[in-house]
């Protein structure tokens, strides 16, 4: 509602670049809550012309969460949250791209 | 004192969209709610029956336990804090790192109980594939993490 579809169109819709990519990956970083409430919100954006590929990256993404590295940290170690982080970011991308090559836009 | 009038009238207009918002949410909460229901029932069923089993499901093999920490974190559904207790009390019982990032990874990535919810809002195929990938990706993203752990430290 906040989000205008030509917004959406721009910034995570076909001809949204790499800024579309760069947009996925820190909305799945920022955003917060549980899937019943992210998968229709998605389901929104999606009607409004975001790409699938990014709503595949911005899922993926949800594993990287600032506000529970101290968890992270704690339980296992400062090395190993930094290196699964960057793993989670790039396969991110390389989900999104798969995804996209084997579900069309409008399925 | 224009400058005040139209930074008064963009405030109404956000007023005005977050009040639009706010009733659209509430109209997606209410679509939402009987499968809402529906999921957390039978979450609260699975995590009665799979709770205390985790630790018996590794062997220490390193090829099978990566594939059952991912299986487990599929089927598992929560906040990803919680993959992140559970898989740290696996790692002190002794189940490999290898196969506790599978299970991290899968916890949020795969929801095997969430596809009918996923599947009405973003499609079926979707659904179905991203966790396909998402599975195959857990495994890989798990064994690169340990791979590099061991290469640089």
């Amino acid at each position: 509602m906040l989000l205008s579809p030509s917004k959406i169109n721009k910034h995570l819709g076909k001809n949204s670049g790499v800024k579309g990519w760069l947009y996925a990956i820190a909305g799945g970083i920022f955003i917060s809550g549980p899937p019943y409430i992210l998968y229709p919100m998605l389901g929104e954006l999606k009607k409004h012309g975001a790409r699938n590929g990014l709503l595949a990256t911005m899922l993926y993404n949800r594993n990287v969460k600032i506000y529970f590295l101290p968890a992270i940290i704690y339980y296992f170690n400062l090395r190993y949250a930094v290196i699964l982080s960057i793993y989670i970011i790039l396969f991110s991308i390389l989900n999104g791209i798969l995804l996209e090559f084997i579900v069309s836009e409008n399925e | 004192m224009q400058i005040f009038k139209i930074t008064a009238d963009m405030s109404d207009s956000v007023k005005q969209k977050m009040k639009q918002a706010f009733f659209k949410t509430t109209q997606v909460f209410k679509t939402v709610m009987p499968m809402l229901t529906g999921v957390l029932l039978l979450v609260s069923l699975l995590h009665q029956f799979f709770k205390n089993n985790y630790q018996h499901w590794f062997s220490g093999n390193l090829i099978l336990d990566p594939f059952i920490g991912a299986i487990a974190g599929s089927i598992s559904f929560g906040m990803p804090v919680t993959s992140y207790v559970v898989g740290g009390e696996l790692l002190h019982a002794g189940v490999s790192l290898l196969a506790v990032t599978a299970f991290i990874m899968s916890w949020t990535t795969v929801g095997l109980i969430m596809i009918p919810l996923e599947a009405s809002a973003l499609g079926i195929r979707f659904a179905i594939i991203r966790n396909i990938l998402n599975f195959i990706f857990a495994l890989i993203v798990a064994i690169s993490t340990v791979s590099t752990l061991k290469f640089l430290f």
